[in-house]
């Protein structure tokens, strides 16, 4: 066969039917998922328009970018339909293509799905079993679905799961809503103290039993209570393996929930939530579980009390990081890495990350005895 | 709204092959030469040669555009780079129209990056069949 050929442009008919094509930089990881799958995985673009489009894997999220290059690429192909046997003498020329689209591992963009079910949350007054009704509900309001909610949430779906569960978005009624945090460390202490009351062994808790002591003593519907044991641990046939740790962490949060802006003292604090969670639960009690949810006050530190601690939640700060940092340093000029730390992880992917928005973002500094606090850089608060 | 990305294992081969010439650079019967200018057309040109690719030597491959003669070469590409063809979306009720199919994952590109040297003693006969003779080709050719 020839080494010479002839170079045809591909057929440009109505634009709607013209083959587009777009360039995608692969790195390697996904590069080789690609390659080597079998059909089974799964690749969505997601996103509202007016959204910066992301790639989802199953359990990978992707930011899409586009890069304009000055010079023009073709696809080339053979001939469009196989007027004969073998390619003949041509290749044929697609448009030029002046754009690489360029893929970049991120955080999943969870942010939204506080604010869409905003309005359907799961408040108290609907545990007495006349009020649950639809008219008790907003009519206003937009109600979400799953399937619908996962349509506008851009995240993989093993993420968008893992984000149900740590938002606590119950799903009653094929509806999406909200538990609020006082609702569910309610619902917590009520188990802490059934599972006292009635002598139900810790490690293994029959849950159908726990669920319906819960319905009539305290008026929580059982649909409710089985979500809530999925979110604290793994229930298998009919066996609550309970998460002690996080329960014991959400009771503390929902004690310290209130003191936002009136602090607390840390001993104070301490006591009331062993008292809450029991003895048998009570060796978990420490502050460092709420690590990302609270700050002490500086100027409490060292006198002879213990130091008052105030609620500062990293959920409610802003995810870009910009905001984030500006919001930080209006709350404290000054910061210790760890505790600084504590605020950024949920909006680095890994250390790495974390230590690029440090550097980015505020001003390093480090005291003779090696602690290393951050200030704000000059221009950006 | 979700649009869906097929992977070439979920996708149907491209049912036409491709000239074997591009063997080194192809993938899936699809390869990716790059221009530094633009190909710019008048009129109705779907389908017809524009221009004659030599690749008899594998590393300087020549592209003869009307009088021009085009060195270019055969570059790595520094990440892997998947083609996306935009299709009607196969899911029924889905979120949006379209969808797209990864049909080839491509290493390697031919570049012509170089200066269109003019071709002396140039005759317009069809590009497919007659090689062409230049001064250059005098020079280096033994044929």
């Amino acid at each position: 066969m020839s080494d010479v050929v002839s170079l045809r442009l591909a057929s440009q008919t109505e634009k709607s039917t013209t083959t587009q094509y777009r360039l995608l930089e692969l790195p390697p990881d996904l590069c080789k998922l690609i390659e080597s799958a079998s059909s089974g995985v799964r690749l969505e673009i997601k996103g509202r328009e007016g959204d910066d489009a992301v790639l989802c894997t199953e359990n990978k999220t992707y930011a899409l970018r586009s890069v304009n290059v000055s010079n023009s690429l073709h696809v080339t192909t053979g001939p469009e339909d196989s007027l004969g046997s073998g390619p003949g003498n041509s290749i044929f020329l697609n448009e030029g293509i002046h754009e690489i689209m360029e893929i970049v591992p991120t955080v999943p963009k969870l942010d939204r799905l506080r604010g869409i079910l905003r309005g359907s949350e799961y408040g108290e007054e609907e545990w007495d079993n006349d009020m649950r009704n639809e008219e008790s509900l907003d009519q206003e309001q937009r109600r979400y679905s799953r399937a619908e909610l996962a349509q506008i949430i851009q995240a993989s779906d093993v993420e968008f799961s893992n984000a149900l569960k740590s938002s606590h978005i119950l799903e009653l009624d094929g509806i999406m809503r909200p538990l609020p945090l006082e609702q569910l460390s309610k619902i917590l202490v009520y188990v802490f103290t059934s599972l006292i009351s009635y002598g139900l062994p810790r490690k293994q808790i029959p849950a159908s039993r726990l669920a319906d002591i819960l319905e009539t003593e305290h008026e929580v519907p059982s649909a409710v209570t089985k979500q809530v044991m999925n979110w604290f641990g793994s229930v298998s046939d009919g066996i609550w393996d309970m998460d002690e740790i996080q329960s014991v962490r959400h009771v503390g949060l929902g004690l310290l929930r209130p003191h936002m802006h009136t602090p607390i003292g840390e001993d104070v604090l301490l006591t009331q939530w062993k008292t809450a969670v029991g003895d048998a639960f009570a060796h978990h009690v420490k502050l460092s579980l709420l690590r990302g949810e609270y700050l002490i006050q500086p100027n409490t530190v060292g006198r002879d009390q213990s130091p008052d601690v105030v609620y500062f939640s990293r959920s409610r700060l802003p995810i870009e990081p910009l905001q984030r940092f500006n919001e930080l340093f209006l709350t404290r000029t000054r910061w210790k890495e760890v505790e600084m730390v504590a605020f950024l992880e949920d909006i680095a992917v890994d250390k790495k990350d974390c230590d690029r928005l440090l550097i980015k973002y505020a001003r390093r500094s480090a005291e003779k005895d090696g602690t290393v606090y951050y200030t704000a850089r000059a221009g950006y608060v | 709204m979700i649009i869906p990305v097929r992977l070439p294992s979920q996708v149907p081969s491209p049912t036409t092959p491709l000239h074997p010439i591009l063997a080194t650079i192809a993938s899936n019967e699809t390869a990716i030469i790059e221009f530094q200018g633009s190909i710019e057309t008048e009129g109705e040109y779907s389908g017809e040669s524009i221009a004659s690719l030599d690749m008899s030597i594998p590393a300087k491959p020549t592209l003869r555009i009307g009088h021009h003669l085009l060195e270019g070469k055969i570059v790595s590409l520094p990440k892997p780079m998947a083609v996306l063809k935009t299709v009607p979306n196969p899911e029924e009720g889905a979120s949006s129209p379209i969808a797209f199919d990864i049909t080839a994952i491509i290493r390697k590109k031919i570049v012509f990056s170089k200066r269109p040297s003019p071709m002396v003693g140039y005759r317009f006969i069809d590009y497919s069949n007659v090689p062409i003779q230049t001064e250059h080709d005098k020079k280096t050719k033994d044929e």
